[in-house]
């Protein structure tokens, strides 16, 4: 163990509004950073170490004058790189600490922990106070119109689940629509989200789309281009975000480009993927998927056509009259890259860029399972979907009972059980390792379509399951729900887990986790600490731990306990006591106990 | 001995949402506006609020045409809106009635953009009334529009498909289970959003008999079916009871499987019905037991400024209801009648509302009717109103009911909105805004908040009542609830009388209250007095 509980209390910086002047300075600007030390840390001097153009150099901190728990200490520092990346030396008598993204360490580190500031333009605001509802096509509201069924489809009854993992999973198809997520959006305000991430709405021969036979028009099985711009006219006017999903990695086999490559040996879409004659439907697939070739971006045409050119797909869906708000990039992790090639910068850079020309208010978030901070440099997705980070801690948490799974998020063994120590380990390490920026700009998520159900990995325990619910929505990042996460659809496998809602018999649904969201998603909107507060935990053990989401203007205390007890908590340390109950039990002073039967959560404003 | 429930006695307060009060700027009223003012309606002493259609609509028919009855107009809020009203609105102790629209839903409704693309006898078109016509260019029957002009129009397919309203406003198909079930979640859905209960538009008009044959007289059905076209009563009763597509047996199945609906709940949701009906005996049939709790009292938005014919009114409707063991309702007008002032004089008005909040049962007030609000003259340029477009300008339609409230300031709009209202606000109402009218006893709306007042502290659940006046010549009518006498003057001249009471209120702002042997009731003007 990397550090103690008991050390929790301990000098703190991260790249929130209270430690940072400016998190988007432009070249050749100035940014006061702050270190907090709580009273009686033995440093007596601290220097900040950073890198000018490579080269290491340290500047001395400035004492505060110290309150009655706390002394803070502050630096200017000259922003010269567009990553400047910083960790503090704390001069003890006689020895030193580092405290670097991690925390802080009685012994040398290396620099993959150190704080990073981009000198790059602000990213979107308004994903500050988002919070995502992500609709599954298909499957979430089905209009009254008759279509055309294609010869691929499989035709589900609306109520029916869906059979999954067999010849027909990709082509069960329910016929969800635009006009029939218009009827719901009520559900959507009730709920209070704000955002909608679509996953593909480009036609396709699957029913999760993640196979574009064109990225050009929306598929007329859910309204074509006319339907979705009903639908976004409708939703805006709401003052609902939208978010498309976007493979950039590969497309359908019915693609255009792939059709007329197929057919034509000279047509100027061949250099749009890799073809391989010791392969044998003779080009590279998404794993091997002959129904996913793989896009190569070698090609400059396609470079044009996917993201740089005037009217790419990258730019089109992001204007009038489509007019979405950003992208969530498909496995963006394996985008450009394949064997010795390379190209993964170079595309999130350009989809980037291109966002940036006709809409620098977009969001741009990259599936990126296993996340790797030199894809988060700042400069190409502003974040990633943080399962690593976030989701599957949690799980590993809170999961109960969940024997279903024989694969925890791809691994081959079962959800396991991790303490609260390992959980926030994790989440720390995590964060560490990337700019504040990109870490603050992730989705958070519990589950999503590739995933189980969190009310199933939970064991359908409803207090685990808000449990959960109070960290996706208190916790640093975008918080996106799978659509029918708070009304309890339950799926014990990604494929299980796109199940359609039950408009019908609205007595099935379970309403009073519904509120629960109902309450959170509130909380999230309406809080200045837990939409931009940094984070410092204050308290982990094996069962509960405890964190301060604080900014300028709020401070708010959050606590989890998974399972039943008497959890005491010290708030004197850090100078606060209670001002308001926000959600769950009620306390008050600065020192309380907390005495439960089963898991909880309560969120509470400080003074 | 149960205690007579709330509504019994209850004064509802009808909202109209675009002209009530507009909190965001775009010259029409929202759910909000009514959250901020829903004060203003509680030291009114209403008990109730009954709001007129907030549902997504492409509005042509003022909201009565309905795309999607589950959702809020953008225009108006969303859900989140509508749940704060009716918490605000509960903590106020105001109940509150929806409206819902059972038969027609707006041409906008994804049922019937389905319907209308579908093929024949396909079950999107059995969900509305879809019939070949008698020939290519002949609708199925000779009915008429409530609206003015035929009851039908043509698909593309050739099929005619049914609108006792607008052609925008297809009825719909009781007898499709699709139908059924979808209402019975309409019904539930607002339920466990709050709400207290519903106001059933045309209740009486969602089961047609005999929809492929010709009526025999469809321009006397037409007319008597027009509040605004004077007629013989015994004629327009003959043709009242005529209508194939108004108060068929059928429809009281219907309310039979509400009120199931709302017994399952476990606190009380009541239902009152719009269901004008000929004979007026009929209207009973609504307020059985184990169908709606209340039924409008239509007849007294028609009844003239007279004491015989009051008289002869709410006679009947007491005995009527009383015969079910129902409780009366009394509306003087409403959103789709000329404003009462207009229609009787403003001294008629202050004095018809005053003898009606007196009577046993529960009472309706049209936003503005407190006070005392005209119908405000709009030019033809500035309607919206479908039965002007359809009648071709030979019906005025019912804009000049529906002008947004005027809230304060001396300028036009008023304080309704900080924009243009959707319908303009005549100038000459400066007098009559809620701020000019707060606190001045002379004032219309003073005399509805006190007697609203007296009514809830005096009235309410006193079961005695007696005429002590009937029509004698004389132009008086009155009548007694316990110790409070009511006392109408129809004539125009004042009337001298003896009194052992005490004054407690009077319409005519003139007469103050207190103790007279003698008391002078002004012409055309109500009094209550408080008698041993």
């Amino acid at each position: 163990m990397r550090y103690q509980v008991q050390k929790l209390l301990s000098p703190h910086h991260d790249g929130s509004e209270l430690f940072v002047s400016n998190s988007a300075p432009l070249l050749g600007e100035k940014v006061r950073l702050r270190v907090r030390v709580p009273k009686g840390d033995k440093a007596q001097k601290i220097w900040v170490r950073l890198f000018h153009d490579g080269e290491p150099r340290s500047f001395e901190l400035k004492k505060g004058r110290p309150n009655s728990v706390e002394r803070w200490w502050s630096v200017e520092i000259a922003i010269l790189n567009p990553v400047t990346s910083y960790r503090f030396l704390l001069v003890d008598k006689g020895t030193y600490r580092w405290l670097n993204g991690e925390g802080v360490f009685e012994r040398d580190v290396v620099d993959r922990e150190d704080f990073q500031i981009i000198a790059r333009p602000k990213y979107p605001e308004w994903i500050k106070d988002a919070v995502f509802y992500q609709i599954f096509p298909d499957r979430f509201a089905k209009s009254e119109i008759k279509r055309d069924i294609p010869t691929w489809a499989v035709p589900r009854a609306w109520n029916a689940l869906p059979t999954g993992r067999g010849a027909n999973t990709g082509t069960e198809l329910y016929g969800g629509d635009f006009p029939g997520i218009a009827e719901h959006l009520g559900h959507l305000e009730l709920l209070g989200v704000n955002a909608i991430y679509f996953t593909p709405f480009f036609p396709s021969r699957t029913n999760h789309r993640y196979d574009a036979s064109s990225f050009e028009h929306a598929d007329p099985l859910l309204g074509g281009d006319e339907g979705f711009i009903e639908f976004s006219t409708a939703a805006k006017r709401r003052g609902f975000r939208i978010m498309g999903d976007l493979t950039t990695n590969h497309c359908g086999l019915g693609h255009e480009w792939m059709q007329i490559s197929l057919k034509n040996p000279d047509a100027k879409e061949r250099d749009f993927f890799y073809w391989d004659k010791s392969i044998r439907h003779g080009y590279v697939g998404w794993w091997g998927v002959p129904e996913l070739p793989k896009l190569n971006y070698q090609s400059p045409l396609l470079r044009e056509k996917m993201y740089s050119g005037p009217d790419s797909v990258v730019k089109k869906w992001l204007k009038p009259p489509f007019s979405t708000d950003g992208w969530r990039i498909d496995v963006g992790n394996m985008t450009g890259r394949l064997g010795v090639q390379d190209l993964n910068q170079e595309v999130a850079r350009g989809v980037r860029r291109a966002m940036d020309e006709v809409n620098p208010n977009a969001w741009l978030v990259a599936e990126n399972a296993d996340h790797s901070p030199s894809d988060l440099d700042g400069f190409g997705w502003h974040g990633t979907m943080n399962y690593v980070g976030f989701t599957r801690p949690i799980w590993g948490w809170l999961s109960k009972s969940a024997k279903f799974s024989d694969n925890f998020m791809g691994l081959p063994t079962p959800i396991p059980t991790f303490s609260g120590v390992a959980m926030v380990e994790m989440m720390r390490s995590f964060a560490a390792g990337i700019p504040w920026r990109s870490f603050t700009a992730s989705m958070l998520l519990l589950d999503s379509h590739d995933t189980a159900r969190f009310r199933n990995v939970v064991g359908r325990d409803r207090a685990r399951h808000i449990a959960g619910v109070t960290m996706l929505l208190t916790y640093p990042g975008v918080p996106s729900i799978f659509a029918g996460d708070e009304i309890g659809v339950e799926g014990e496998w990604g494929e299980d887990a796109r199940r359609t809602i039950d408009w019908d018999h609205p007595k099935k649904w379970d309403k009073e986790l519904f509120e629960e969201f109902r309450k959170l998603i509130e909380l999230r909107k309406k809080s200045d600490a837990l939409s931009k507060g940094g984070i410092r935990w204050i308290d982990v053990k094996e069962d509960s731990v405890a964190y301060l989401r604080e900014s300028a203007k709020e401070s708010v205390l959050v606590f989890i306990a998974r399972s039943s007890g008497r959890y005491q908590m010290n708030l004197k340390p850090y100078g606060y006591s209670i001002k308001e109950t926000l959600y769950g039990p009620a306390a008050k002073s600065s020192q309380f106990t907390i005495t439960s039967k089963g898991p909880i959560s309560g969120i509470w404003r400080l003074k | 001995m149960n205690a007579s429930p709330w509504w019994s006695e209850a004064l509802f307060y009808q909202i109209y949402p675009r002209s009530f009060f507009d909190s965001n700027g775009d010259g029409e009223g929202d759910l909000r506006g009514i959250t901020e003012h829903l004060d203003y309606i509680r030291m009114l002493g209403a008990d109730a609020i009954w709001l007129s259609p907030f549902y997504p609509s492409p509005n042509k028919d003022g909201g009565y045409d309905v795309s999607n009855p589950r959702d809020v107009d953008p225009r108006h809020g969303n859900l989140k809106d509508a749940e704060a009203l009716i918490f605000r609105a509960h903590d106020l102790n105001l109940k509150v009635l929806v409206d819902i629209i059972p038969n027609h839903f707006s041409s906008d409704h994804q049922w019937f953009k389905a319907a209308a693309v579908a093929s024949r006898g396909s079950s999107e078109r059995l969900r509305f009334h879809f019939y070949d016509g008698k020939d290519g260019n002949t609708p199925p029957n000779n009915w008429i529009s409530l609206f003015g002009g035929p009851a039908w129009t043509q698909v593309a397919d050739g099929q005619w498909y049914l609108h006792l309203f607008d052609s925008s406003q297809p009825d719909l198909n009781w007898e499709s289970l699709d139908v059924r079930a979808d209402f019975e979640r309409t019904i539930r859905f607002w339920i466990d959003l709050g709400v207290d209960g519903f106001r059933i538009d045309v209740a009486h008009g969602l089961v047609k008999e005999n929809i492929l044959q010709d009526h025999f007289d469809p321009d006397g059905l037409s007319r008597a079916l027009r509040l605004d076209v004077q007629m013989d009563v015994a004629e327009r009763n003959a043709l009242l009871a005529s209508a194939p597509f108004f108060d068929r047996d059928g429809v009281h199945e219907i309310y039979r499987e509400w009120r199931r609906i709302f017994d399952s709940y476990d606190r009380e949701i009541v239902a009152v019905a719009e269901a004008w009906v000929q004979p007026p005996e009929r209207a009973t049939l609504y307020v059985r037991h184990d169908e709606l709790q209340q039924v409008f009292n239509l007849d007294l938005l028609v009844t003239p400024f007279d004491d015989k014919a009051l008289f002869a009114c709410i006679e009947r409707t007491l005995q009527l209801m009383g015969s079910v063991g129902a409780s009366p309702t009394w509306a003087l007008s409403n959103h789709d009648t000329p404003r009462l002032a207009s229609r009787v004089g403003d001294a008629q008005a202050r004095a018809l509302a005053l003898f009606t909040f007196g009577l046993p049962g529960s009472c309706y007030v049209y936003q503005g009717q407190e006070l005392g609000l005209p119908d405000a003259q709009l030019a033809d340029s500035e309607r919206q109103d479908p039965a002007f477009f359809r009648s071709h300008g030979s019906q005025k339609g019912r804009d000049g009911a529906r002008v947004p409230l005027p809230w304060s300031g001396e300028k036009t709009p008023f304080g309704f909105s900080s924009e243009k209202p959707w319908l303009p606000i005549p100038q000459e109402w400066a007098p009559l805004t809620v701020e000019r009218q707060s606190g001045d006893a002379t004032s219309s709306l003073e005399m509805y908040r006190s007697a609203i007042e007296i009514r809830r502290n005096r009235l309410q659940n006193h079961s005695d009542f007696e005429w002590t006046r009937k029509p004698d010549g004389s132009g008086l009518i009155s009548y007694r609830r316990g110790s409070t006498e009511v006392i109408l003057n129809t004539a125009p001249d004042p009337i001298r009388m003896a009194s052992e009471g005490h004054l407690l209120i009077s319409s005519n702002p003139t007469l103050r209250p207190g103790n007279t042997a003698q008391i002078e009731i002004g012409g055309e003007s109500c009094i209550w007095l408080e008698i041993p």
